[in-house]
């Protein structure tokens, strides 16, 4: 499905030739350099590099090279956590193809992904620079930020399902899901356009509302489909399910079920993972719609579109009719229609 | 479902509901919404567009998502400022500040100190002047043009030594104010010596000893210099030893900041 089609690939294109750039300069490691570049060589979807673009666009466009630069930062960074995710989660395969860690090892695979990490910083410092210090200091006091919010909803999630934490509510999750996935996919890359853009004359919070609501219906939009019988992205279907992951589903069916049947589920989600039986994950799935959890995950997804529909029009409907603001508006239905 | 306009309404319609209150957040579909088919997991994701379409009854469960959801961005913006002002304003640090402005502080500090540094060469250039202008130029050594040609007269034999010869020349010279402690009399011959290139303590100004001239004697080693109590010169003392032989005695005057010597210091003991 095409997101504002011809933009996306114009912005990907853009960004993927400095990712490369970047990453070709010097002479290679062994070891090391084929496998920085071997996530950004996958292709994806390059979203956040192009809300980036966009946003710069949209609030003066005054340094477009500059932007293409933060987009190839970020694009970097993303990169850079995917190999930490992938290890984290012990993920098999990304965009299609082995992981990293599972290609090269786990030691390998970190110290490549340390390395990406810090290679971000490159292009996003070559951006920053020529703006002048207040414009440095935004983005560094953003990007210290979306640094902090990210590790922290990463800490979230992981140390619900190792620590076995069962009372949660919907406020936790929605928490989890702000830090973990709409601060770095959806909030950090719209603010560095809007800095890079207005040259640090906008407040880059004016754009973390829609980021947020948006990041939010994303993220259980993707915790649904991981539910459905095409799980996309080479993921097993109901395997959230079988890793406990705490969905807003099982915080909710938690607190809908009988007792007899939270017993159950308290048993279920204190087993390891290989001890977890497609029996208990059937079961769990079985419940989730007799409780009404799946319908009322998608009403709240739907109701998070609206709610970033209500803050785009907040922020972005009094600019003029672009290319980029229709990209930017058509983000929210993209989460319900991404292929 | 719901948008965010609408989360108001929703205690008021709470309140008024005719059905029996609840005791605990409604979670399951029962109300307002039709009950979802039964074991249909893979059922098709709604048309994304449904949010925005009107929708009669309002889901008070998916209502309260949107309130909380609101909630949880206001408390963690709320603590991202509160952590923010912490670091801006509880520990301040020069780091802190925009990189412009600390360049722009950088610059005022070297002005300041380039200033100061004028400053100080300017205040040492006006004490040398008062200090000269303080010492009265001795009598006869202000030439005064004359009404007519002056008659040329012709040298004298024997020129007497003439004192400061210029009061400008002054400026150049260090007054020593030369004292003498022992049983001897003594005087000294010399009443100055060159002023130090640049500024010096009294204390780095020495005379190591007093040779006599013509050799013989022992030589004079104690020899002080110290701040003249006028704040003019230097004070010099000499301490002459009981069996130090009458005569001449000479020595130079070292300063530490430069190689040369300012002058020669000569006494003489009776």
């Amino acid at each position: 499905m095409a997101v504002e089609g011809a933009l996306l690939q114009r912005y990907g294109a853009a960004t993927r030739a400095e990712v490369m750039r970047y990453l070709a300069a010097g002479a290679p490691s062994p070891f090391l350099d084929e496998m920085l570049a071997e996530y950004p060589s996958r292709g994806g979807k390059m979203l956040r590099p192009a809300i980036c673009l966009a946003n710069a666009a949209l609030f003066g466009n005054e340094a477009h090279a500059a932007a293409v630069r933060a987009a190839a930062a970020i694009e970097m960074l993303h990169n850079a956590l995917l190999i930490h995710d992938d290890v984290q989660d012990g993920s098999e395969l990304r965009r299609g193809k082995p992981t990293l860690h599972a290609l090269h090892g786990v030691p390998l695979a970190i110290n490549a992904g340390d390395a990406l990490l810090f290679a971000a910083f490159g292009p996003l410092i070559d951006a920053v620079c020529p703006l002048g210090g207040q414009v440095i200091r935004q983005v560094m006091d953003v990007t210290t930020m979306m640094a902090r919010q990210t590790a922290e909803g990463q800490a979230l999630e992981l140390g619900w399902r190792d620590r076995n934490v069962l009372d949660l509510t919907e406020a936790d999750y929605m928490r989890m899901a702000l830090k973990k996935t709409a601060w770095m996919g959806m909030i950090w890359p719209a603010q560095l356009g809007l800095i890079i853009g207005s040259r640090g004359r906008l407040d880059p919070e004016m754009v973390v509302r829609f980021g947020y609501f948006l990041g939010l219906a994303f993220q259980i939009e993707d915790d649904l489909r991981n539910l459905s019988e095409d799980p996309g992205y080479g993921k097993e279907q109901n395997g959230d399910l079988a890793e406990a992951k705490r969905t807003l589903m099982l915080i909710h069916v938690r607190e809908a079920c009988s007792a007899e049947e939270r017993a159950r589920l308290d048993w279920f989600l204190g087993l390891r993972r290989e001890e977890r039986s497609a029996d208990d994950v059937r079961w769990l799935t079985r419940l989730m719609h007799e409780h009404g959890s799946i319908a009322h995950a998608r009403a709240v997804a739907a109701a998070m579109a609206g709610a970033a529909e209500h803050e785009f029009a907040a922020v972005y409907g009094a600019l003029p009719p672009s290319e980029e603001r229709a990209f930017i508006g058509s983000l929210v239905r993209w989460v319900f229609d991404r292929t | 479902m719901t948008t965010p306009e609408n989360h108001d309404r929703a205690p008021a319609e709470r309140i008024t509901r005719p059905e029996a209150a609840r005791t605990a957040p409604q979670r399951k579909p029962s109300t307002g919404v039709p009950p979802e088919p039964v074991a249909e997991p893979a059922a098709p994701a709604p048309d994304p567009g449904t949010h925005d379409k009107d929708v009669h009854t309002v889901n008070e469960a998916v209502a309260s998502s949107v309130r909380s959801a609101y909630d949880v961005l206001s408390e963690t913006i709320g603590q991202g400022r509160k952590a923010a002002e912490q670091f801006r304003v509880g520990a301040y640090n020069v780091r802190d500040v925009p990189d412009d402005v600390r360049h722009m502080a950088a610059n005022l500090l070297g002005l300041a100190r380039q200033l100061s540094s004028a400053t100080f060469d300017i205040c040492e250039a006006l004490l040398r002047q008062a200090d000269g202008m303080m010492t009265p130029p001795p009598p006869g050594s202000t030439h005064v043009p004359a009404f007519h040609a002056p008659k040329v007269e012709p040298a004298p034999h024997h020129a007497a030594p003439k004192p400061a010869p210029h009061h400008a020349a002054a400026l150049d010279e260090l007054h020593l104010h030369v004292q003498f402690n022992g049983k001897h009399t003594a005087r000294a011959h010399t009443k100055s010596v060159a002023r130090p290139q640049v500024p010096t303590g009294a204390d780095q100004i020495a005379c190591d000893s007093l040779v006599a001239h013509g050799g013989g004697a022992a030589p004079i080693t104690s020899i002080a210099f110290e701040l003249h109590p006028t704040g003019h010169g230097l004070a010099v003392m000499v301490i002459v030893p009981h069996d130090q032989p009458k005569g001449i005695y000479v020595g130079p005057v070292y300063c530490s900041t430069q190689p040369l010597p300012l002058g020669q210091l000569v006494i003489e003991i009776e």
